[in-house]
Formats: C-alpha cells, sequence, structure tokens
C-alpha cells in the first residue's frame, strides 16, 4: 500500500515538480505515463526513498518514508520496497542465486538460499540460479530482477519501463508476470513507463504532463 | 555475506587483483627476509662473540683475525708464539684466556686445539661422553653430531688444512670422546682436542719432513716455525710452541682500550677487538642491507598505488553495482566497509604469500651458507616485532590505497548514478 500527498521535488528553481496524488493498494497496480521530461524517474526515484521530497509526503506501509534518513530509510528500503530497473542490475561477482540471497540479507540480515530458490522456480529460471547474471538473456535478467525484487516480500514494487524494449508479444506477458507476482505477494505494483500499449492492460493510471 | 562479497568481488577481476598482489608479496618477501638475515646474522654473530673482548694473533688484517679465531669463516693471519703469548695470558688484569691451535680438519669441519676454557665461555654442555683428557680425544660439535659425520667412541684421521679432500694424517688416529649440546656458537661446526694433540700431530710431519717428504703446502708460517724449530734442535720444548690465537676475557675494560696499542708496539703480534670488527662487519653489510630495504619499501608503494588504480578504475564500471546495493538496503558504511575490505584481502594475501616467499629464499640462502661457510640459519619462525609491524603496515597500506575510492563509494549518489544509464 502506498500513498503520496501533495508531492513536490525540485532539483533547481527552473526544474521543479509538483505530482499529483497516488494512491495504490495492496495486490493493485498503478500505472504512471508520460512523456520524458515529466518527471517520471524522479517520482519513481522519490517513491523509492532514493531522493527526498522537497515537501509533501509518501506514505509506504504506514511509514511516512519522507521523514526516514540515513540508515533507517536505508533497512526500510531494503525491507519494504521492491525495484526493477529498466536495465537490470546485478552483482556481476555473484551467481543469480547468490544475488537474490544478498538482496535477503541486506534487508533481513539472514541469507535465504531455499527462498531464493523457490522465487527464481516461480519465475521459471531456476536453471539458471547458479549462472553469472552475465550469462543471461535480456528476458532471463528481467526476471531475475523481479524475483529479486520479490525477495524480502515488500509492500511495494516499483518497476521503471519494464516493457519499453520489447515486443507487443513480450511486452504483454511481462506486463502479466509482473500483475501476477505482486498479486501473489500481497504487493502494490506502481509501473512508470511512456509505454502506452500497458494503458490497455492495467485500469488505474495516472498521466504526469 | 560481505566478506564473501569482498573476495568474490576481487576473483571477478583476476588481472587487476594479480599485479596488486604480485607487488605486495614481494615487497613483504624482500623485507622479511632482509628482516631474517639481519636478525639471524646478528644472533649467530652476537652469540659467538659473547664474553670475548680482545683476540691476540698474528699480524695481519684485524677482521680476517677475527673472522678466523671467532667465527671460523676466514683462513688464520698466521701462528703466534705461544711462549710469547703466555706473557700476555698470565697478566693479573686478565679474566680468561684461550689458547687456539689450528690444524687439521674432518671433512671440512675445522678442528681446533684449545683448553676446556673455550668450552665454558660459550657455557656448553655435553650431551654425551666426556670433555678430552688426552691427546687424541675430541669433543664435537652438535651440528657435525646431528649430521652423523662422527659419533661417540668413533676413531678417525684428521686431514691437513682446511680443504675437505686434503691429505690424510694416518699416524694417529683421533677418537670422539664427547657430543657437546647445541649453542647457537660457532662451537657447533667445530671439533675440539687440546693443544698437544695438534703441537704432536705437527711434530711428527716435522719428522717425516726432516726426512726429506717435503710437501707442497703453502703454510709460510708454519714453515718457518718449523724451521726455527730445526734450527732450535727442540721440538718439546714448551718455548717454541706455536699456536693460532688467543682470546682474551678481562677483569677491568682498561686493559680493552691500552693493550692493543701495547702488543702493536711491543710484539710483532697484533690484538683486534670483536666488538669493532663484527660492526665493520655490519656496517659493510648495512649499505646492502638498507639498499634492499628501501627497494622493498619502494615496492610496497608500488604495490599500494596499484591497490588504488584497482579499486578507482573498477569503480567507475561498478557505480551501478554499488547503487544497486544501496537500493536494496546496503548502507553507506557498507558499502565503505566492502571496498576496504577488498584492499584488506589483497594486502593480507599479500602478506601471507610475501612470508612464505620470504622462507622459501631464506631456505635457499642458508643451505648455501652451510655449503659454503658451514654457517647454518635455522630461524625460520615469526619474526617477532619486525614481521608484525610489517604486517600492520600492509594492512595500513591496504586501508590507505582504499580510502579514497571507500569515500567515494560512500558518497555516491545513488538516485544520479541510476538515472544515468
Amino acid at each position: 500500500m502506498i500513498e503520496t500527498r501533495q508531492l513536490y521535488f525540485e532539483y533547481s528553481a527552473q526544474t521543479a515538480f509538483n505530482f499529483p496524488d497516488l494512491r495504490c493498494g495492496a495486490g493493485e497496480t498503478l500505472l504512471i505515463t508520460g512523456p520524458s521530461g515529466t518527471g517520471k524517474t524522479t517520482l519513481l526515484h522519490l517513491l523509492a526513498g532514493l531522493l527526498t521530497p522537497g515537501s509533501g509526503q509518501i506514505e509506504i506501509a504506514k511509514t511516512d518514508v519522507g521523514k526516514l534518513t540515513g540508515r533507517a530509510l536505508d533497512r526500510f528500503r531494503g525491507r519494504h520496497i521492491g525495484i526493477v530497473f529498466q536495465q537490470a542490475h546485478f552483482v556481476a561477482s555473484l551467481s543469480v542465486l547468490e544475488n537474490l540471497v544478498l538482496a535477503g540479507w541486506l534487508a533481513l540480515g539472514k541469507k535465504d538460499g531455499k527462498k531464493a530458490l523457490g522465487l527464481l522456480e516461480r519465475l521459471d529460471i531456476g536453471q539458471q540460479a547458479y549462472k553469472k547474471p552475465a550469462q543471461l538473456s535480456v528476458g532471463q535478467k528481467q526476471r531475475a530482477a523481479i524475483a529479486r525484487a520479490l525477495m524480502n516480500r515488500p509492500a511495494v514494487l516499483l518497476t521503471d519501463e519494464p516493457t519499453s524494449n520489447l515486443d507487443d508479444k513480450n511486452a504483454w506477458s511481462v506486463a502479466e508476470l509482473l500483475r501476477e507476482q505482486a498479486q501473489s505477494a500481497g504487493a502494490a505494483l506502481v509501473i512508470v513507463t511512456h509505454d502506452h500499449r500497458l494503458k490497455h492492460a492495467f485500469h488505474q493510471s495516472i498521466d504526469l504532463l | 555475506m560481505i566478506l564473501t562479497l569482498s573476495r568474490k568481488n576481487i576473483l571477478h577481476r583476476p588481472l587487476n587483483a594479480l599485479l596488486a598482489w604480485l607487488l605486495l608479496t614481494c615487497s613483504v618477501a624482500i623485507i622479511s627476509l632482509v628482516l631474517l638475515l639481519q636478525g639471524q646474522f646478528q644472533q649467530k654473530f652476537e652469540a659467538s662473540v659473547r664474553g670475548i673482548d680482545l683476540v691476540l694473533g698474528a699480524k695481519g688484517s684485524p677482521l680476517q683475525l677475527i673472522l678466523s679465531a671467532v667465527y671460523h669463516l676466514d683462513n688464520p693471519t698466521g701462528n703466534i708464539d705461544y711462549a710469547e703469548a703466555q706473557k700476555w695470558m698470565n697478566n693479573r688484569m686478565v679474566k680468561s684466556a684461550i689458547p687456539l691451535a689450528y690444524g687439521d680438519s674432518y671433512q671440512g669441519f675445522a678442528m681446533v686445539g684449545t683448553t676446556p676454557a673455550y668450552l665454558e665461555q660459550y657455557t656448553a654442555t655435553l650431551v654425551q661422553g666426556r670433555i678430552f683428557q688426552q691427546n687424541f680425544e675430541v669433543v664435537i660439535g652438535a651440528e657435525i653430531a646431528r649430521k652423523g659425520m662422527l659419533s661417540l667412541g668413533q676413531n678417525f684421521f684428521s686431514t691437513h688444512g682446511a680443504a675437505a679432500e686434503g691429505e690424510e694424517h694416518h699416524e694417529h688416529a683421533y677418537r670422539v670422546a664427547g657430543v657437546l649440546a647445541y649453542t647457537g656458537t660457532v662451537l657447533d661446526n667445530l671439533i675440539l682436542s687440546d693443544i698437544e694433540s695438534v703441537w704432536a700431530m705437527h711434530d711428527h710431519e716435522t719428522e717425516e719432513k726432516e726426512h726429506g717428504a717435503e710437501q707442497g703446502e703453502s703454510h709460510e708460517t708454519e714453515e718457518h716455525a718449523e724451521t726455527e724449530m730445526e734450527a732450535g734442535h727442540v721440538t718439546s720444548a714448551e718455548g717454541h710452541r706455536k699456536i693460532t690465537a688467543v682470546l682474551f676475557t678481562f677483569h677491568s675494560p682498561m686493559a680493552m682500550v691500552q693493550w692493543p696499542r701495547m702488543v702493536a708496539q711491543q710484539t710483532d703480534m697484533q690484538m683486534a677487538s670483536p666488538a669493532i670488527e663484527v660492526n665493520r662487519i655490519f656496517s659493510l653489510f648495512g649499505i646492502g642491507i638498507d639498499a634492499l630495504t628501501w627497494l622493498g619499501w619502494a615496492i610496497m608503494v608500488l604495490a599500494a598505488l596499484s591497490v588504488f588504480v584497482a579499486l578507482f578504475n573498477t569503480l567507475k564500471e561498478r557505480r551501478y553495482e554499488l547503487a544497486l546495493l544501496r537500493t536494496l538496503g546496503g548502507s553507506r558504511i557498507r558499502l565503505l566497509c566492502l571496498l576496504l575490505l577488498e584492499s584488506l584481502w589483497l594486502c593480507a594475501a599479500g602478506f601471507a604469500s610475501g612470508i612464505l616467499l620470504s622462507r622459501l629464499a631464506f631456505w635457499f640462502i642458508s643451505q648455501a651458507a652451510e655449503r659454503e661457510y658451514r654457517f647454518s640459519l635455522d630461524q625460520f619462525g615469526f619474526q617477532w616485532p619486525g614481521e608484525g609491524w610489517l604486517l600492520l603496515l600492509a594492512l595500513g597500506i591496504g586501508l590507505i590505497a582504499a580510502l579514497f575510492p571507500a569515500l567515494k563509494a560512500y558518497r555516491l549518489d545513488i538516485s544520479k548514478t541510476l538515472a544515468d544509464v
């Protein structure tokens, strides 16, 4: 569950953003669309706690994220927010499985290989578990990134342009996959994209202007 | 987990790591080898000089006199007249005076005629048998017994001179009467008898020579002595006996200052101070050792630089990775630790392999020293505190080299890094 009120952020006086209020419950999906330069990435980073808002509130799991700082923010982010970036980044020296285990360890302080393997299997990439991320195809990497984002059962799953590099067929299946996984994990799914095709797949959407 | 991650990160870029590791290994190996050698030489040299204030011997190089009389590393400067030497030995300022008569050898181990005071000087104890009491009885050093060259009760013939392949004296057999405990001094590699044995052996030789069996030996002073003896017609008279050197210990330091000059003015002998000559050796060694030590430090600085460059270079390609760790809940401090640990792994590995390498080099050197000089180097243990400092230094350098990259990781702006795809 995620909710924002009167969110404002400025890089400088010239580049300032007023974001519309948004709300997305557990198991629901919210699409945030808009052309380049309307602050999509900025909003995503605000929601993820990577940027601190100028004013306004972001509430995730009954916590005002904007008020958290330092170590507490890092811990909260790891524990409650799952992020899938447009380009899947991994720790190159670790296997896919170890990358998932690392995510669990950083947030919760314990290593859960069984859970990680279960997630990879649920996303159909169980066989890639012991490979290095560089050996995976683009599609497999994206699935591994989704699996990692779900590792700590986050309250919110944030995704950045998950489909923009894909053809229609694959875009659909990734959209489906995200919805499925978010629903079964009980997470609020927020998709930030300029891909208009997704508007047909998800009903709740907000346009940034 | 962070330990595993830092280790895997290093192994992920083996070439970067290899260079830093090799440089560290080399620098640690050189410095630790210097420490080993220094410690070992100093210990050996000081152990053997223990309590000896001055050495009396034939004129020549004082360094050579000390090397030959105290360390048995060089040829003697010549022989001196025993009666002449006794005038000095019986002085009341003298606490102890140990005569040494060099003569033969056995399998390359020097045989020395002396008095039991020589054993007392090094507080040597017997592990087997008893001390030499009659002519042609010997006591052998621990190292000779260990190598199985001789054992208690064994009879053997000595060889003339110091070379292992010299001509054997078949007239008199020596018998091993005792075996000394390990002392860590020159005694370990010596065969000791009383002086009379050495004289008896060479009296016999003189007779032989008188009968026309002149050998091509090049003992100038000895031959000189022999002709003197023949001139005096007394081969057994005490007054014409020759010895090689006398080791002096004094009651008062006054003698140590005055005697060398007095001896030089009044006799054709010389007196040299082991302390002064050993210092000269160390200052000669010192230049080489200093140079080697500086080389070690220089390579260590290079190693630090290479660790820095390795970390700094990968920082650019790893910035997404580091930002990612932050989004996954990793704190700034964790990233800082990660980079510091990567450097520390390298340095610890470099230190460990450097220590091993130095031991290997030391082993080769000790083999060579053993072969060439019968000078055994055997302290392979950790050189405390020198190598303790070296470890701290290696880790400290690792920390310093990683500090800047680690601080950069600490200050990484995650939002900016991730937006900049």
